[in-house]
């Protein structure tokens, strides 16, 4: 009965105000005028189709976009998910430009050589993305898997829109109700990435700037230098991105020195990455990730990466509450810790392309350095397993 | 809000399903209102008493000089309203000059330890625009050349009414609220137009206006580091980038002001096209120059008191223009400067005028294209007044202008460099061609004479590219800072 009556009051409000928006709108049209309407608004309707026309063209030819504006969060764990890893290394920029596979390849582990490494790290992420990076682009639980983690990881204050990217529904759910004070930062970016998906124009519209830029600079040398120069930089990536093990360092940080930067009165760049640094929500998600691990019978080893002196010293009460909760974690979940720090792996300012970053000489040197130490660290536990 | 940001392309189409929605015309004014209230408190909520006070007072002003029995009771009502909007426009927007200016003078006459205050006060959105608004209601109901309005929320949507809110066009009580009284119906036509105005006025602002600030910013900000050649380019660009950046918000209020059934005022012209600086300013923001007309030259008397007083009369008005755009001795420089080209305008005119040769000559298409090049020259020294940041470079910018850069800065500039990267005449071509494809034929906009299908073809094109070439981050409107 009372179904009744609100299935009667609905249709009668809906009546109501489809008729009054009919009358006060003389746009829209009855079902016998409807050719009338559609020849009045033609305009309209051939606007529309040519949008989705145009659509459709942007994404036949998406590849294309796609080389020169890679998705790096996207593409990587895509390309994570499409393999079967032995050993996976996690993190930020510093993991992302300082982690060579081809070098870790080969590092024995549980008896056994790592043959087939993944580099999923993700620049300008915080733990929270690399938990649903290894989420979403881990389908098996690798042999091992290494977090090069670092101060700025864990940095509450930091909210990354593009990790918006990665997540599923579930993940938005899981977010909003545990960290209801910046659930209405991730709706937004939820949204806004994955409304993006509708519209291919403006999903793809760095990319078909940038290979215009490319076009035109190939067809008119000095048209547009500085667009065409970002336009062959993306197609470096992209490239590096394709290669299969997920590295591809970006070619800026290769031949940079911070000794030769510093020398120049350059180290004044600011750092915001640590500023207002708290701990807390971000570290839930490493434990989540060491949770995951053990479920899936993976072994898990974290490496404090290597950071300049400079930034050390410009943040020292942050890098030690960061030290403390990585001292913390190591005891209470019975983790490897490996701290990379420069004197430890041989570093100078002489081997940082900035504050943060290594370049290519001190990547070689740190890879080298990290597969001693796994190498070292397999014959301890195969010298456990022994006694 | 900017009508180029994310929030107004999520916030406009809801107020436009509500308020076709909503059922009666009450209903839809006060949700018109409201939301026109929302827009304007977006950016600096704390500032929203200042539209609600200033509405408040001319409404009242407006009922109690029509109830008031003696002109000078009338008179009276009317001081109130132009001491209040006047009074809120001088205590925003010209108190830091004024102080800045008084400490300066005495720094000068001998007190050196006079304060060194630097005050910095946010103005409040649109000031410039619904304060001149609200003034023009009450002294068009004073002057009996309309009724008061009766219903507040008429009134209050007449000054706040979003899509002309912050930058014009300076709509008129007379050319707004009659549409108020008709039940608010939105025609096919008015469709369809409103999105020919919102796209063009897009695509002026995203795709021309932000493209060219990048290149004029950088010449600008250090002048003295770029040759001649490069610096006229900049006052090209700068040409192109003001008039597209300002007409095209007019467009856009345009286009928006359609979707809700009312039509705005045209502001623009092609103002380039203009063959004497007469013209020009009936030609460029004519919302602006009309009320100038209307509520200040007349009032000083006009040109109903000889010619000395005129031409007075003129120069003050201009130069209270110029203040008008910005509390800066640029903007009041070159504020008198048009004033200037304008008393000679009219001098030479009057000189002209009834002589034979005169008129043939006028007559001649080379003689006008040489006026029309050199109005538009004239009006580009103005725009370099303005868009100077030191005197020092305005002076070397307007040297280049002049043709005298090479002889007089010559040493100063040695190292000077060319820049001028191929899309900035190509940009500067298409503001160009725009004006000669609509303007020359004097048409509003040609694009509205092409057949449908190719119009819709424009139509799209014009989204891609706004969308994969417009810069990344749109810049706020050049005509908000006024």
């Amino acid at each position: 009965m009372v179904a009744d009556r609100e299935a009667t009051f609905l249709r009668s409000a809906l009546r109501g105000a489809t008729h009054s928006f009919r009358s006060n709108l003389a746009v829209l049209p009855t079902l016998d005028s409807l050719t009338a309407w559609l020849l009045r608004y033609r305009v309209i309707l051939f606007f529309v189709i040519g949008l989705i026309a145009l659509d459709t063209v942007i994404h036949s030819y998406r590849h294309v976009w796609q080389a020169y504006d890679p998705d790096e969060y996207v593409d990587r764990v895509a390309a994570c998910r499409r393999g079967h890893w032995d050993l996976v290394v996690i993190g930020g920029s510093p993991v992302s430009e300082g982690v060579d596979p081809s070098i870790l390849k080969g590092a024995s582990w549980q008896g056994q050589p790592l043959e087939r490494v993944y580099n999923l790290g993700l620049p300008g992420g915080t733990t929270t993305d690399f938990w649903h990076a290894v989420r979403h682009g881990v389908s098996a639980p690798p042999r091992l898997l290494i977090y090069g983690i670092t101060a700025s990881d864990l940095n509450d204050s930091r909210l990354e829109p593009h990790g918006a990217r990665l997540l599923a529904f579930s993940d938005l759910r899981t977010w909003a109700r545990e960290r209801p004070k910046t659930s209405e930062w991730v709706t937004r970016h939820y949204l806004e990435e994955h409304l993006t998906e509708f519209w291919k124009l403006w999903r793809h519209r760095n990319g078909i700037r940038l290979w215009a830029a490319d076009l035109a600079e190939r067809s008119w040398p000095g048209l547009c230098p500085a667009a065409a120069e970002e336009a062959r930089s993306g197609l470096y990536y992209s490239a590096g991105l394709n290669r299969g093990d997920g590295y591809a360092p970006r070619v800026e940080f290769e031949a940079k020195r911070l000794d030769q930067i510093k020398a120049a009165g350059g180290i004044n760049q600011p750092f915001p990455f640590l500023t207002d640094y708290r701990v807390g929500q971000h570290l839930a998600y490493l434990h989540r990730l060491l949770d995951w691990a053990a479920r899936g019978g993976a072994s898990v080893v974290l490496v404090d990466m290597p950071v300049s002196a400079d930034l050390e010293c410009r943040y020292p009460a942050e890098f030690g509450q960061y030290r403390s909760v990585l001292a913390e974690i190591e005891q209470h979940r019975g983790l490897r810790v490996l701290r990379a720090n420069r004197e430890a792996v041989g570093l100078g300012d002489a081997d940082f392309a900035d504050l943060i970053h290594l370049n290519a000489a001190g990547r070689a040197r740190f890879c080298v350095w990290l597969k001693e130490k796994l190498t070292a660290e397999n014959a301890k536990s195969t010298e456990r397993r022994v006694d | 809000m900017n009508f180029a940001s994310k929030a107004f392309f999520i916030f406009l189409p809801i107020v436009l399903l509500v308020y076709h929605w909503l059922p009666r015309r009450n209903s839809k004014y006060r949700f018109l209102l409201l939301a026109s209230w929302i827009f304007y408190a977006w950016a600096v909520p704390y500032y929203f008493w200042v539209i609600i006070f200033t509405s408040v007072v001319d409404y009242a002003a407006g009922i109690l000089i029509e109830n008031a029995s003696t002109p000078a009771g009338k008179r009276r009502w009317l001081l109130l309203s132009l001491v209040t909007n006047l009074g809120f426009l001088a205590a925003f927007k010209y108190t830091a000059f004024a102080v800045d200016n008084v400490l300066t003078l005495a720094r000068a006459l001998g007190w050196p330890d006079a304060p060194d205050w630097r005050l910095d006060i946010l103005l409040p959105l649109g000031i410039s625009f619904h304060t001149f608004q609200g003034i023009s209601y009450t002294v068009d109901v004073y002057r009996g050349k309309i009724p008061a309005v009766r219903r507040f929320v008429d009134f209050a949507l007449f000054v706040a009414f979003f899509p002309q809110l912050v930058a014009g066009p300076i709509v008129r009580a007379v050319e707004f609220l009659p549409q108020l009284v008709t039940p608010p119906r939105v025609t096919s036509s008015q469709v369809i137009e409103g999105l020919h105005w919102f796209l063009l006025g897009l695509f002026k602002k995203v795709f021309i206006a932000d493209r060219l600030a990048q290149f004029v910013d950088i010449v600008f900000a250090h002048p003295g580091q770029y040759d001649p050649v490069t610096h006229v380019w900049a006052v090209l660009a700068y040409a192109g980038q003001i008039y597209c950046d300002f007409s095209g918000y007019s467009d856009l209020a345009i286009g928006c002001a359609k979707w809700f059934g009312f039509e705005l005022p045209r502001n623009f012209n092609f103002p380039y096209l203009s063959d004497s600086i007469a013209e020009f300013w009936k030609r460029w923001h004519i919302t602006l120059s009309t009320w100038m007309r209307d509520y200040l030259y007349i009032s000083l008397g006009g040109s109903r008191q000889g010619s000395s007083r005129t031409y007075f009369n003129l120069l003050l008005t201009m130069t209270l223009c110029g203040l008008w755009h910005g509390s800066r001795w640029n903007y009041v420089l070159w504020g008198f400067y048009n004033g200037v080209l304008l008393v000679l305008h009219r001098l030479g005119d009057r000189a002209l005028t009834g002589r034979a040769w005169a008129d043939r000559l006028r007559a001649a298409p080379v003689y006008r294209l040489l006026t029309i090049v050199t109005t538009f020259w004239l009006v580009a020294i103005g725009l370099v007044m303005v868009r100077s940041q030191t005197w020092t470079g305005c002076l070397l910018v307007e040297q280049s202008l002049c043709g005298t850069a090479v002889t007089a800065v010559a040493p100063a500039t040695a190292a000077a460099q060319r820049w001028l990267p191929a899309w900035v005449p190509l940009l500067v071509g298409l503001v160009a061609a725009g004006h000669a494809f609509s303007g020359l034929r004097d048409r509003r906009c040609g694009v509205l004479e092409l057949p449908p299908l190719v119009r819709a073809g424009a139509y799209a094109s014009a989204v891609f590219l706004i969308v994969a070439f417009g810069p990344g981050a749109t810049k706020s409107f050049i005509y908000f800072q006024f």
